[in-house]
């Protein structure tokens, strides 16, 4: 199966292991990412925090890209990305914005090119196939699975799941062997992009996940967003420095790519699947 | 609550403790206007050269530097970014949706 590819610029930045285990992981299952031509910046929550028609034109002109490729079906592993491609469909559709965006990106726009999330992905690989594919049951692993904020909202753009309780990750995580929990905080937001120039806020909300996390018997985090695995990863250390002391211990939680959990599963090397780059590597 | 954002940002009413958070939004915007896709790393430089000249914070050069050689050593640093091949159609999307965003604020 060949599907669209738009990797958004944290994939192909820091967050390059998410790419490492996605390539690795859909490749076994004989999904071919094609990546788009010469794809932009989708503005991200810059764009829709300071210009909304900016935050439009951009993923607007990928949109575009996709379309002119021939993609009927276009991965956007990034939430935030995804969603941003989601949003100038709506527009697209509801109120007529086609001209005028199309007359920005200097290309044509139909918008008719189905945008997917990982999840999404796998639930049209197939369940049962991921299932039949298992060679190593992670038996072993109690998952908390984090949506955050944008996997299932806005709900009127994203049409996905249920935006408060979810469960299509559960489902994807059951089918890997694992166990998942119940837990208070999988949409709650981990202060994504401010983790620059508001590090308070997103230690707090990292703080608060992590260890409701481990509050709820998770052993590991399962996440299909490259800055909620920042947040949640990268700065775990900066977490326990602050909050340490309140638990008497440090919190020690793998945070996963969904991806790296059903390679693992299909028998792929951690080291294959690059978790061996994450920040915390073992609880 | 993001048209009360842009509307705030235009008439310069944007409040003073968000300041870091205004500076990263326009310098993430105008890395991209001009490199078609984000690099991280001259991101951080201009965010944190904007940030201590208009509020003398120098502690924030140093912040999380700390984290540079751990990155580095996961392969996550990147000196040479990638970038938009069409660096032009970029430029005119901006210009087209206005110059607004890098409109320097009124002090």
């Amino acid at each position: 199966m060949n599907i669209g590819y738009y990797p958004g610029c944290a994939l192909h930045g820091s967050s390059n292991d998410y790419e490492q285990s996605l390539r690795a992981c859909l490749g076994l299952l004989d999904v071919q990412l094609q990546e788009i031509k010469d794809w932009i910046c989708c503005g991200a929550t810059a764009a829709h925090s300071l210009n909304h028609k900016l935050s439009l034109a951009l993923p607007a002109r990928n949109l575009a890209l996709a379309e002119r490729d021939g993609h009927k079906q276009l991965f956007a592993p990034c939430p935030l990305c995804s969603m941003q491609l989601l949003k100038v469909q709506k527009a697209i559709a509801g109120n007529g914005a086609r001209g005028e965006l199309a007359q920005i990106v200097e290309a044509d726009l139909r918008g008719d090119s189905q945008v997917l999330n990982l999840i999404q992905v796998f639930q049209n690989i197939g369940l049962d196939r991921l299932k039949a594919a298992v060679k190593i049951p992670q038996k072993e692993i109690t998952a908390a699975c984090y949506y955050g904020c944008l996997l299932t909202r806005p709900p009127d753009v994203t049409h996905f799941d249920d935006f408060e309780q979810p469960t299509s990750m559960e489902a994807v995580v059951a089918a890997t062997g694992a166990k998942t929990v119940d837990w208070n905080y999988k949409t709650e937001c981990c202060g994504a992009g401010m983790t620059m120039a508001n590090e308070d806020t997103v230690l707090d909300l990292a703080h608060k996940i992590l260890s409701n996390a481990a509050a709820h018997g998770a052993n590991c985090i399962v996440v299909a967003c490259p800055m909620c695995h920042v947040n949640l990863d990268m700065k775990q250390e900066a977490v326990n420095r602050r909050y340490g002391k309140k638990h008497g211990k440090k919190l020690g939680m793998v945070v996963y790519y969904l991806s790296d959990l059903v390679g693992l599963a299909l028998g792929i090397s951690a080291e294959q699947l690059g978790i061996d780059r994450h920040f915390v590597t073992k609880a | 609550m993001d048209v009360l954002r842009e509307a705030s940002l235009a008439q310069h009413k944007a409040a003073k403790p968000q300041h870091a958070v205004v500076a990263f939004q326009k310098a993430f915007l105008d890395n991209i206007r001009r490199n078609g896709r984000l690099a991280e790393l001259e991101l951080i430089g201009l965010y944190k050269a904007d940030v201590v000249w208009n509020t003398g914070r120098i502690g924030v050069l140093f912040k999380d530097a700390g984290l540079a050689p751990q990155l580095n050593k996961r392969k996550k640093l990147h000196l040479l970014p990638e970038k938009a091949k069409d660096r032009g159609v970029v430029e005119r999307i901006f210009a087209r949706c206005s110059a607004r965003c890098s409109e320097p604020e009124k002090k």
